[in-house]
């Protein structure tokens, strides 16, 4: 704790052993309390930072309302940096880790479409995805639309 | 290596020959998926074997779209299609569980390089940029605010003598 003021000792021009006056003490406790507020508040948003790391992964590259009203600013860059960071690893390997989050077991999932989106683009086939209507489609195709507004159908 | 050995190891070591040549791709894959699900840190990268697993699946995506149009037997074709799908299931997973404990463990990545050296190189891009994001975030949210001896990530203060902010 003598490298704390080594200036304002060689300043006063005082050696190290009379220093130790409430100065010194005053210095020491500032110090640690410092260290542990440090501490504490590193915690809180390197936690934090880390729940938004996993959201990612459950909730996808566009954050719902109410989790995104919870959030700081800077958080939310940070969100929005991570999923840019994630997407462009993923482009670099052409794979789509997002889908496919648990072992398959039927090649087709039955669908009903909760909401209108119109006619769309899947592989080959054009489907339009009218209301209450029910389509055979493949896994990874499905699951955009799951994780969106539809409901995969029993 | 057969050749060292005595009488009766020739066909032991024949028998593990052939069986390490016959071990589809899909059960090394497995048996990778298993290890990085179950290992706490983050093992070797199997290149090799991740490189010839895409490879298979494209092919046996092509060999699916060809049955459809030249109308095998559905019954054929899904289970083509489900075998297609766990093995999809297995590389993702795999990738996925790697990718999450580098985001787990970043700092620890970036400061050791042995551990660096288990990465792929795209993942090490990753890391890197996880990393950097990380260090903004904390520097502009907490550190900024902070007077400037105690700036540092991973030292509480500049007079500490190692990386002593734990995580």
């Amino acid at each position: 704790m003598s490298l704390l003021c080594p200036r304002k000792i060689q300043e006063e021009g005082l050696d190290v052993q009379t220093t130790r006056n409430g100065d010194h003490y005053g210095a020491l406790i500032h110090h640690l309390a410092l260290v542990r507020n440090k501490r504490c508040l590193m915690t809180y948003v390197y936690s934090r930072a880390e729940i938004i790391s996993s959201l990612i992964w459950k909730v996808g590259p566009v954050l719902p309302h109410e989790i995104q009203e919870k959030l700081s600013h800077l958080e939310e860059d940070y969100f929005k940096k991570h999923s840019a960071a994630l997407k462009s690893y993923m482009s670099r390997l052409d794979l789509d880790l997002t889908v496919d989050m648990v072992p398959p077991k039927d090649p087709y999932i039955q669908v009903r479409v909760l909401d209108d989106i119109g006619v769309v683009l899947s592989d080959d086939k054009t489907t339009n995805f009218a209301r209450h209507s029910m389509h055979f489609l493949k896994r990874t195709d499905a699951e955009q639309f799951i994780s969106r507004v539809g409901r995969p159908a029993a | 290596m057969a050749s060292a050995s005595g009488e009766g190891s020739p066909a032991r070591v024949d028998g593990d020959y052939e069986s390490l040549v016959s071990t589809p791709d899909v059960e090394l894959l497995k048996r990778a998926w298993r290890n990085e699900k179950a290992a706490p840190e983050i093992l070797h990268f199997q290149t090799d074997l991740i490189r010839r697993v895409i490879g298979q699946i494209q092919l046996t995506e092509e060999t699916i779209e060809e049955f459809s149009s030249d109308g095998i037997d559905p019954l054929t074709v899904s289970l083509y299609q489900m075998d297609l799908d766990r093995t999809q299931y297995l590389l993702r997973s795999y990738l996925r569980i790697r990718l999450q404990k580098i985001e787990k463990y970043m700092f620890h990545i970036s400061n050791k390089p042995e551990v660096q050296s288990r990465l792929s190189g795209q993942e090490k891009g990753f890391a890197r940029r996880c990393t950097e994001d990380m260090e903004r975030h904390l520097e502009e949210g907490v550190l900024s605010k902070l007077p400037e001896n105690y700036q540092d990530i991973l030292k509480q203060s500049i007079i500490s003598e190692e990386n002593d902010m734990g995580n």
